[in-house]
């Protein structure tokens, strides 16, 4: 099967996560020779997104076996790659529905017909579950990578319609602009004008406006501006979203960068993919391949090539002894190396299959909470059903991740879960949750660089809210590689602009016809 | 198509050409059709005059001319069928705004057709034109020919003063207009034409005029808290004070008060500042901190009005 597949190129990159496939589409951008595998049958790797079936498929992990390879010679040193999907451990899918309609014959009466899994898998396409869920700031980050490279014409978006808060032992919308401020009756007058203060201050002063305040905490800072503890959580959990032991310059840019977003595409700071978070590395692979680069699912991937005398990444092999050599760099996802396994950070990640929103609503909703508290760290809470095509009609997906990665973690999901549920009260109950899957996934941002020249480890997905991570790091590896001002993700033509040739004038076609000919 | 992984795509030199050329061929081929519709004016068929002058006018609805043409076509039509036409214009508007929702040329067409119909009022019309302003209200709560229109369509509609739907009429209109502050409180439209509709529900119902204003003063220190810069807010808050209320119906307690607390937490708000200097005036009271006030707003924090500060002292 990989007859044909020609074994010279520029850059090969190995895993279709987020970071790995933002550097395919910038360097395929520059036209750059691009092999982009994926020992997967699936895009995204840790950042995929499934369909139920796929997701059932997926808890499923097949152990790989390990091929021995003997190198080509005594400079060349064979480095075998890990199996990817180890970096999710501890996989758990159970559910709270009966198999099929028959069990539920021998079970209690109820009022209503109770749902089974056989019903759901017939409605397996119409999932889309995220292993990494995330949203997008409309200013910033992604979206401006999205925009200004124009990959934004393959992907769409819906508004984070409805932010949360607790408060009051419920939960609550966040009070962000003018008009929620205004329309609040929960909020004296004084207040109102103290918190509209901060906010007015946050979107228009600059960091350096702040001086010494910059370094202190947050929370004091706020504080010094009259505001009283109701209205301190409110802006550090809801609207800059960071712990209490944060600095006031990290509050600040972060208000800032909610506060802008506001109003950009409509009135939350928002957005979420349609389809599921999935869609976003496909976008970026596609990229690649309109520039000329290679995607390869399913890539029978055996080790990683190396010249011990120049301790130099020279390619990679496939299990069937082929090689493939990269003049320029060898981009890999963290997850092939065996040096993971050394990791100890993991995120908790939590997703339940729900017939019922957390909170009544007229109209469909994207909802997001963040639950924190002044001694733990923030908890995110992302609610999706039929709106963004990731659940069918009457269902939703809920979502629970820390911000933070945790080391030596217990299981602390029915913790989370029961938290949840106090919140909830009588609209949202453990009945309405027909399935859970949790995993912890290990957390490889704050894992070392490679030691190997020409060898540039990705990482994975962190606990934070946002993707800047990835689009820095892919950014910051992109001038590694090509230090010579190439631009990264240049805007791509639109359509319109581009100047088809007529055929017939190249030499190239001229040289097909000949060899025809003579066929 | 692509060479070396680099794509041809046309500069922006090239594109600023393309474009000169699209607008070029448009603006000849609206000149001649404009050209031909002037020539023919007195002469031609209205149906035909009509016809020709809804082409240009759906791309360049701000062609008077053309309107003052359609005009006189249409009064040109017999009786039995203006009626009809007449109905046609109002979807022929709806399209030219498309365009340019503030043109005025189109809002005012739409109001000369409604006058036309005036013989042969019909209910639903007038209430789907109301439903036509909410639209377009909601894709710009700003677009002052709309309310404008709007206010032309709620005097159409409005009951008779002897009628006992007076009252709930003003009432769901100062509902409506709630919401529209409840939005945006910058909405100076929303703003303006609920002290018009005040003015005409308490004219009507005078019994309620303590419970009404008290919740309009409410209404007005909350948008005045949430943001003290926004102008809108402050002028309506004067207006009810002197206008509405009176100097007698002032209270120092509940209006004065709050404004004094607002100034502690915003010092140097003009708005706030100019507010309590014309309170203090007509209460007579804090007479030496009116005029240290006056003189700051002239000299520091207004200086542009400065005259206007200076004849208040």
């Amino acid at each position: 099967m990989l007859e044909g597949l020609p074994r010279e190129y520029d850059v090969i990159v190995v895993g279709t996560g987020m970071v790995e496939s933002i550097l395919g589409a910038a360097c395929a951008r520059i036209g750059k020779s691009v092999l982009h595998i994926d020992v997967n049958d699936y895009y995204g790797s840790e950042w995929a997104s499934f369909s139920l079936d796929a997701l059932m498929e997926w808890t499923q992990k097949q152990e790989t076996a390990e091929i021995n390879i003997d190198p080509h010679d005594e400079h060349e040193k064979i480095v075998p790659i890990s199996n990817p999907k180890d970096v999710c451990r501890n996989v758990q899918l159970k559910w709270n529905i009966p198999e099929t309609k028959e069990e539920t014959e021998t079970m209690e009466e109820n009022a209503s017909k109770p749902m089974t899994l056989d019903v759901l898998k017939k409605q397996s396409r119409k999932f889309n579950i995220d292993l990494t869920p995330k949203l997008y700031y409309a200013s910033g980050g992604l979206i401006d990578l999205l925009v200004q490279s124009n990959v934004a014409k393959y992907c769409e978006f819906k508004l984070v319609s409805r932010l949360l808060l607790e408060r009051n032992g419920q939960l609550e919308n966040v009070p962000s602009s003018r008009a929620d401020i205004f329309n609040s009756n929960d909020i004296s007058l004084i207040d109102k004008r103290l918190l509209m203060k901060v906010i007015m201050n946050c979107s228009s002063m600059s960091i350096d406006d702040l001086n010494e305040d910059q370094n202190l905490p947050f929370v004091e800072y706020l504080k010094k501006q009259k505001l009283n503890d109701k209205l301190c959580h409110l802006i550090l959990n809801s609207i800059s979203m960071v712990d209490y032991t944060a600095t006031t310059k990290d509050g600040f840019i972060k208000a800032k960068r909610y506060l802008d977003s506001i109003g950009r595409y409509g009135n939350s700071p928002f957005l979420f993919p349609l389809y599921g978070n999935g869609e976003m590395t496909q976008a970026f692979c596609r990229l690649c391949a309109v520039f000329g680069g290679i995607q390869f699912l399913r890539f029978p991937l055996a080790a990683f090539t190396l010249n011990s005398s120049t301790n130099q990444c020279t390619g990679i092999i496939a299990t069937t002894g082929e090689r493939f050599h990269a003049k320029d760099a060898v981009i890999c996802n963290h997850a092939y190396m065996k040096s993971i396994s050394e990791s100890q950070n993991t995120i908790h990640r939590i997703v339940l299959l729900t017939n019922q929103s957390i909170k009544a609503s007229e109209k469909e909703e994207i909802t997001y909470l963040r639950l924190s508290s002044p001694d733990e760290t923030g908890i995110h809470v992302i609610e999706v059903g039929y709106g963004p095509g990731c659940a069918p009609d009457g269902l939703f997906l809920l979502y629970l991740f820390p911000e933070k990665s945790q080391t030596h973690a217990g299981d602390n999901t029915d913790k989370i879960i029961e938290r949840l549920l106090k919140l909830t009260g009588d609209h949202f109950t453990r009945t309405n949750i027909l399935g859970q899957f949790t995993f912890d996934q290990i957390e490889t941002i704050s894992l070392p660089p490679s030691s190997i020249d020409k060898l540039f480890l990705t990482h994975g997905p962190d606990g934070t809210i946002d993707h800047d991570a990835a689009v820095n790091t892919a950014r910051n590896l992109f001038h590694e590689i090509y230090s010579n001002g190439e631009e990264f993700l240049a805007r791509a033509p639109d359509p319109e602009d581009i100047v088809i040739e007529d055929p017939s004038n190249t030499d190239d076609t001229s040289t097909t016809k000949t060899e025809n000919e003579t066929l | 198509m692509s060479v070396h992984g680099q794509v041809k795509v046309r500069t922006s030199a090239e594109q600023k050409a393309a474009r000169e050329r699209e607008r070029a061929e448009k603006l000849r081929l609206y000149l001649s059709e404009y050209e031909n519709i002037l020539t023919n004016r007195q002469t031609a068929d209205p149906l035909v005059l009509l016809k020709s002058t809804e082409n240009v006018l759906s791309e360049h609805p701000d062609c008077f001319t053309l309107w003052n043409v359609r005009r006189e076509a249409l009064l040109k039509i017999d009786h039995e069928q203006e009626k009809d036409f007449l109905e046609k214009e109002l979807s022929v508007t709806q399209r030219c705004l498309q365009s340019n929702p503030k043109s005025y040329s189109c809002w005012y067409q739409r109001q000369w057709c409604l006058k036309q119909l005036r013989e042969k009022f019909n209910v639903n019309l007038y209430k789907n034109e109301l439903g036509l302003c909410k639209k377009y209200l909601e894709l710009d709560e700003r677009n002052f020919h709309c309310w404008a229109y709007r206010y032309y369509l709620l005097e159409q509609l409005c009951p008779p003063t002897s009628s006992t739907d007076l009252e709930p009429f003003y009432d769901q209109e100062l509902e409506f207009l709630h919401a529209t502050i409840g939005r945006n409180l910058s909405n100076y439209s929303a703003w303006h034409y609920r002290s018009k509709y005040l003015d005409k529900l308490l004219d009507q119902s005078p019994a309620r005029r303590s419970a009404v204003l008290s919740l309009e003063w409410e209404l007005v220190l909350n948008a005045v808290y949430t943001d003290c810069w926004d102008q809108a807010a402050w002028f309506y808050l004067r207006w009810l004070l002197f206008k509405q209320l009176g100097s007698d119906a002032i209270s120092e307690d509940k209006h004065i008060k709050p404004l004094e607390e607002l100034d502690e937490v915003e010092p140097r708000n003009r708005w706030c500042m100019l507010a309590l200097c014309q309170l203090w005036k007509e209460k007579k009271i804090r007479d030496e901190k009116r005029k240290c006030y006056l003189v700051q707003l002239a000299n520091e924090i207004d200086c542009d009005r400065a005259q206007f500060y200076r004849d208040q002292i």
